[in-house]
């Protein structure tokens, strides 16, 4: 009896997280700034204002709101300019390790929750380390090719830097870099 | 005869359309046993046809690894969902099968270039957040079976090999 305690024990400790995940603080607050978009062969395509809100989340996690707008020769007051927003939240992973996007609670929702991702459900994650904060968004399309997108958001000096690239089946095919500059906390 | 060209063309269409994407890739020419033509990383590969458009598939490595996968097909023409045998461990931890945010790999293939190319993948994501997403293209060609292996990982460069398998 003492040794099946003694080895459940054993098993508790060694499924337990031993590192939890960095929280990423440095990169808290309001950010603001510039990004460019270029395509496969890397020619720039468009040019964006960007607004990057980041901020903890429940106990552990962090949420990240953006928005952009693309502008038309360099100006935001055109006709053509698109608007975009986005946020996403992120709470621990089972392992402790890394983050995984919180659920959102939506009673109007269609999918089931526990569709397999080979059925196209996305999923999302973020990992943060001494190289900055990496968010990831995988999803399987319907003809079985993979899209997987890549946020990497870090700290230089006062500024905060940002690489995204759109990989679709293993080929990049859009990229976006970025900086900005606190405004807020 | 230009209705009876236009007739040719729809029909050239609709055989297109109905063609089954398992019957291209699988019995014909990748069933069997092929190994590797000389220093590529992957040292074998078996397919073998079951009922229901189902197939088994093994990869093996030269770096050691192994992909051992019942191919089933999905309600998407020409993807199949893969799965590995579970473990002691994947029942230890309650893992569920092709949930990578639960530690388990997930498989899943697809028929590419109108049939001809069999797709095979594999994306695992470590506890600590690092993933490792491997796409290996096999295509048969005239002297046995050409392949394309990319490796994509956290904070890496894309990886790219490709070599040649013979029966």
């Amino acid at each position: 009896m003492r040794r099946a305690a003694a080895f459940l024990l054993l098993v508790l400790v060694a499924s337990a997280p031993a590192v939890r995940a960095a929280v990423p603080r440095d990169l808290f607050g309001t950010w603001v700034g510039y990004a460019t978009v270029l395509d496969a062969a890397g020619q720039v395509v468009e040019e964006r204002e960007l607004d990057v809100v980041i901020r903890p989340f429940a106990r552990r996690g962090f949420r990240i709101r953006w928005t952009s707008v693309t502008l038309v020769a360099g100006r935001r007051d055109r006709p053509g300019v698109v608007w975009r927003e986005s946020a996403v939240a992120f709470v621990p992973a089972r392992s402790g390790r890394y983050y995984v996007e919180a659920p959102r609670f939506d009673p109007f929702r269609e999918r089931p929750r526990d569709e397999a991702p080979v059925e196209g459900r996305p999923l999302r994650w973020a990992v943060a380390g001494p190289r900055g904060l990496f968010v990831y968004s995988f999803q399987i399309l319907e003809d079985g090719r993979f899209e997987l997108q890549r946020y990497r958001r870090w700290r230089e000096g006062e500024r905060l830097r940002l690489l995204y690239e759109r990989i679709l089946d293993g080929e990049v095919v859009k990229r976006i870099v970025g900086q900005g500059i606190r405004v807020a906390d | 005869m230009a209705i009876v060209r236009r007739l040719a063309w729809l029909f050239a269409l609709l055989a297109a359309l109905a063609a089954d994407p398992l019957r291209a890739v699988s019995p014909g020419e990748l069933a069997g046993r092929w190994r590797d033509a000389g220093g590529g990383p992957v040292a074998e590969f078996r397919l073998q046809p079951e009922d229901g458009d189902r197939f088994l598939v093994t990869v093996r490595f030269t770096d050691g690894g192994r992909w051992d996968l019942e191919c089933v097909p999905t309600g998407r023409p020409g993807v199949w969902a893969a799965s590995s045998p579970t473990g002691m461990l994947d029942w230890l931890f309650a893992r569920r099968r092709g949930e990578p945010l639960e530690g388990a790999p997930l498989f899943w293939a697809r028929a590419a270039a109108g049939g001809v190319t069999l797709v095979l993948y594999r994306l695992a994501i470590a506890p600590d957040g690092g993933f490792r997403l491997d796409r290996l293209a096999l295509t048969p060609a005239a002297e046995g079976l050409d392949y394309d292996l990319r490796i994509l990982a956290h904070d890496r460069e894309t990886v790219r090999l490709a070599g040649r398998l013979v029966r």
